[in-house]
């Protein structure tokens, strides 16, 4: 798959939009802090804090409205919003806080914070386009994630049910070798560089085998090889069906996190 | 056959899938943003407010971060007031943006009309301990002063240059001829007078850089006999007094005699009564202001709760008399009714000389009705000179009457061209209620179990007021009070004579007017909004690069000070320092 493809986004217009929006607010930023006073409780600072923190209770309430997306749009159009208003949003937080690094614990956990979950939002939106890909283009099992370890099960039966009737040395390589690799998912992050990575080595054993073996028992192997091939590619699945889920525990515990100092922030505000 | 990898989802399931809701994991978030908030509320009121503050305090008030109370209040945010409380603790209002306002127009309407402007607008806390709180962004100045440097205009002395006298007739060329005679090199001649004292040049003293050539035995000159009644007791022949027919003399005149300065201000106060009664009433008057803010300078952070209640109920009933005063202020501004109570003088009026005056005084009525111009400066300083000297009439005539004529003398010199009385009043009640704010303020923060601040300002300011009220009562012990009587022509020649014999050896220095010794005003700094030190600029020229021909300078008016382009030569780009801060200062100094 081509970098291309991977960076190009659904809607340019709307990374486009999102891009003048960015620009438009620094360019105000820059144009208000050059002609008076920059404060972040006052004016455009204000402002910018004020929309930031509008956006960021906007983009909260994405995992609540995205269901019933209709009839106000389409959930493809509320996951855009999602993305590109999480974007201005951080560029509305730069601009609150001046371009300056804060000077307090809240400020940074906050500023962190920000960036943390609108970088895991980006990251994930590039997993989503990446890894759905790469699953179509290199593998040939389609599996539903949660069918994986049902799937890796009778594949492990089938084996079983192969090597039955196999010779000593195929039995033994078959139960030292080949069934603590099919009697369990194996995940690994390095199907995410490379969905077929691993397979050739993982092979080898079996090419090896066969010099040993009679014909009847090549057969099996063969066999046995296929399902090694087959459960390989449920392993990928597994594990970047896994990543594509799971990267929500980086992206959504901060955001409530984000959440919880962002009240604390705009109530200290108030108070103080 | 082999067994092949079959393409797509292989075989069906036998049980019902159900994905894995995201629902969970969104709660969970925001479960963790809620105990987090939850943490972040405790420990604010559990009082430990250091992760939640926006970031350290400065070096100085890190004694308080804790306790967010001393400058932020409730739904306020860092009040003004809880900056003067440390800062101000005497209440002159010399922080606020007012007072910034009139040290820089001197114009009482533009600084009572200028908007409030929060301490923390440009003093911004919580940037670390090291941060410089006074170092201020330039474009606070800028947003409401011009865009930069360059664009700096002229100094106001050079854009409306005066011609106004130093107090002395004093040649430059004269001086620097003199150094130059007694081998001096002329490049240093300058800093014979005027010496590098503390990065800046010193004060000009008699004693100390003229007597060596002026009064060489002691003595400026002699005073020639002089009639008796015209100075003051004469003291003994060994103090230069001889007395014969009726005169004094003096033989031997100390700069700043006081037998001399007394005897002056006595025959002042006979020539001219208005001027002296008018220089003793502002004096007077400025007394009276040091003493009360005396009064209140004792901070209120040492007052019990007891002494702070009694100062609420002291300001309540000065703000409530002010209110009454500006009522009958208003009642008695209707201009038809002033118009009717000249027009019953008028017909009451009996003699032609008094009718005259009241058809004037109804004519300037009218005129002030019809066009509501108000009084020039001139007019201004000349009805404020009468009211002084009728005040210290009444002074002189009933004793009893000094609380009131106190009190008017108060108003009358606080009173400033172009404002009219209830602007006055108005701007008066406006500070006693700010004053009852802070007072209130503290009320509450004692409450609230704060603790009083350190008096260490206040001692400072208080310092400062006595030394104020010491060099006042100084000038005022000069000026004796004393019943002004008429003086016949030959009275005032006399006296007039007098004078100059006196003035005699003083004016061969001191310009003297009305038989007063003008104030000295030598060396003084021009750039009266400004900050301008010498000693970084004697570092890099010489004195004569800026003060052009001031060597050869006969007159002692002559400012010879370079104009705003000579600064720019340095103060450029890559050079020397631009910001507002170098040169200005935006709070008044100390008892402007």
């Amino acid at each position: 798959m081509r970098l291309g493809q991977i960076v190009r986004p659904k809607r340019p217009l709307n990374l486009n939009l999102t891009a003048i929006a960015c620009i438009f607010v620094l360019l105000t930023y820059f144009v208000v802090s050059y002609r008076w006073p920059f404060s972040p409780k006052h004016g455009a600072g204000l402002v910018f804090g004020v929309t930031a923190a509008t956006l960021f209770v906007f983009e909260m309430l994405y995992p609540a409205r995205r269901p019933r997306a209709r009839p106000l749009g389409t959930a493809q159009a509320w996951i855009q919003a999602h993305i590109y208003m999480g974007a201005i949003a951080f560029c509305l937080v730069l601009a609150h806080s001046g371009l300056s690094w804060p000077h307090g614990a809240i400020g940074w956990l906050l500023l962190l914070l920000s960036f943390w979950t609108v970088v895991s939002g980006i990251v994930g939106v590039w997993l989503q386009k990446f890894i759905p890909a790469s699953l179509a283009e290199g593998l040939q099992v389609e599996a539903v994630y949660e069918r994986i370890p049902e799937l890796v099960k009778q594949l492990l039966d089938e084996s079983d049910g192969l090597v039955t009737e196999a010779g000593d040395v195929l039995d033994r390589f078959y139960r030292n070798e080949v069934r603590p690799s099919l009697s369990k998912v194996q995940v690994s992050w390095a199907f995410l560089f490379d969905v077929r990575g691993g397979r050739e080595r993982a092979l080898e054993p079996f090419r090896r085998v066969l010099r040993f073996v009679d014909e009847h028992e090549k057969a099996i192997v063969e066999d046995l090889m296929a399902i090694y091939q087959e459960k390989m590619e449920l392993d990928a699945q597994r594990s970047l069906q896994g990543i594509l889920r799971r990267w929500l525990i980086l992206h959504v515990p901060a955001a409530g996190l984000l959440m919880g100092l962002l009240t604390v922030h705009i109530v200290s505000w108030i108070l103080y | 056959m082999a067994r092949k990898v079959a393409w797509g989802t292989p075989g069906k399931s036998t049980r019902f899938l159900k994905p894995r809701s995201a629902r969970t994991l969104v709660l969970t978030g925001l479960g963790l943003g809620a105990a987090l908030g939850a943490f972040y509320l405790a420990v604010g009121v559990t009082g430990f407010r250091g992760p939640i503050a926006p970031g350290s305090v400065t070096f100085p008030h890190a004694p308080v971060e804790a306790r967010c109370q001393e400058c932020h209040a409730p739904r306020v945010g860092a009040s003004n007031l809880r900056c003067q409380r440390c800062h101000d603790p005497s209440g002159a209002g010399r922080l606020t943006h007012s007072a910034h306002v009139l040290f820089g127009s001197r114009d009482v309407k533009k600084a009572a009309a200028a908007p409030d402007l929060a301490c923390a607008r440009c003093h911004v806390e919580h940037r670390g301990r090291a941060a410089q709180l006074a170092q201020v962004d330039q474009s606070h100045c800028l947003s409401c002063h011009f865009p930069s440097f360059a664009s700096h205009p002229e100094f106001a002395v050079l854009r409306t240059p005066s011609r106004e006298t130093p107090g002395l007739t004093f040649t430059h060329e004269r001086h620097v001829q003199e150094y130059v005679k007694r081998g001096v090199a002329a490049g240093d001649t300058c800093v014979k007078c005027h010496e590098p004292q503390n990065r800046d040049l010193a004060r000009i003293e008699f004693d100390r850089h003229c007597a060596s050539c002026h009064a060489e035995q002691g003595s400026v000159g002699i005073v020639e006999p002089i009639p008796l009644d015209d100075a003051l007791p004469a003291g003994s022949p060994s103090q230069g007094f001889d007395l014969a027919r009726g005169q004094v003399s003096k033989g031997v005149v100390p700069h700043r005699d006081p037998w001399v300065r007394g005897s002056l201000a006595r025959l002042r106060h006979d020539l001219d009564p208005a001027g002296y009664a008018a220089e003793r009433g502002t004096l007077l008057a400025q007394l009276s202001r040091l003493r009360r803010r005396l009064a209140f300078a004792n901070p209120l952070a040492g007052l019990d709760p007891e002494g702070l209640k009694q100062r609420e109920e002291v300001l309540l009933s000065e703000i409530k008399g002010l209110g009454a005063r500006l009522s009958a202020q208003a009642a008695g501004l209707d201009p038809q009714a002033g118009l009717a109570r000249v027009a019953e003088a008028q017909a009451a009026a009996s003699g032609p000389e008094a009718s005259d005056l009241a058809t004037s005084v109804a004519e300037q009525a009218q005129s002030k009705v019809a066009g509501g111009a108000p009084l020039t400066p001139l007019e201004h300083e000349a009805r404020r000179r009468e009211l002084l000297s009728a005040l210290d009439a009444i002074e002189s005539a009933d004793p009893e009457l000094v609380s009131k004529t106190e009190d008017l003398r108060r108003r009358v010199t606080a009173l400033v061209p172009g404002e009219t009385g209830v602007e006055m009043l108005t701007r008066v009640r406006e500070r006693r209620e700010t004053e009852l704010l802070r007072v209130r303020d503290e009320m509450d923060l004692r409450r609230g179990g704060a603790a009083p601040p350190r008096s260490a300002v206040a001692a400072g300011q208080q310092r400062a007021i006595e030394t104020e009220i010491l060099a006042t009562e100084a000038r005022l012990a000069e000026l004796p009070e004393a019943p002004a009587r008429a003086l016949t022509a030959e009275e005032r020649t006399r006296k007039e004579e007098s004078v100059e014999i006196l003035a005699t050896s003083c004016q061969k220095c001191h310009e003297i007017k009305n038989a007063a010794l003008a104030p000295v005003t030598a060396a003084r700094h021009v750039l009266v909004r400004a900050r301008f030190v010498h000693q970084p600029h004697l570092l890099q020229a010489e004195c004569l690069r800026c003060h052009k021909g001031i060597d050869t300078s006969k007159d002692s008016r002559d400012l010879t000070l370079p104009g705003i382009q000579s600064c720019r030569e340095c103060h450029r780009p890559q050079g020397a320092s631009q910001t507002c801060q170098s040169c200005h200062q935006f709070h008044p100094p100390e008892l402007p």
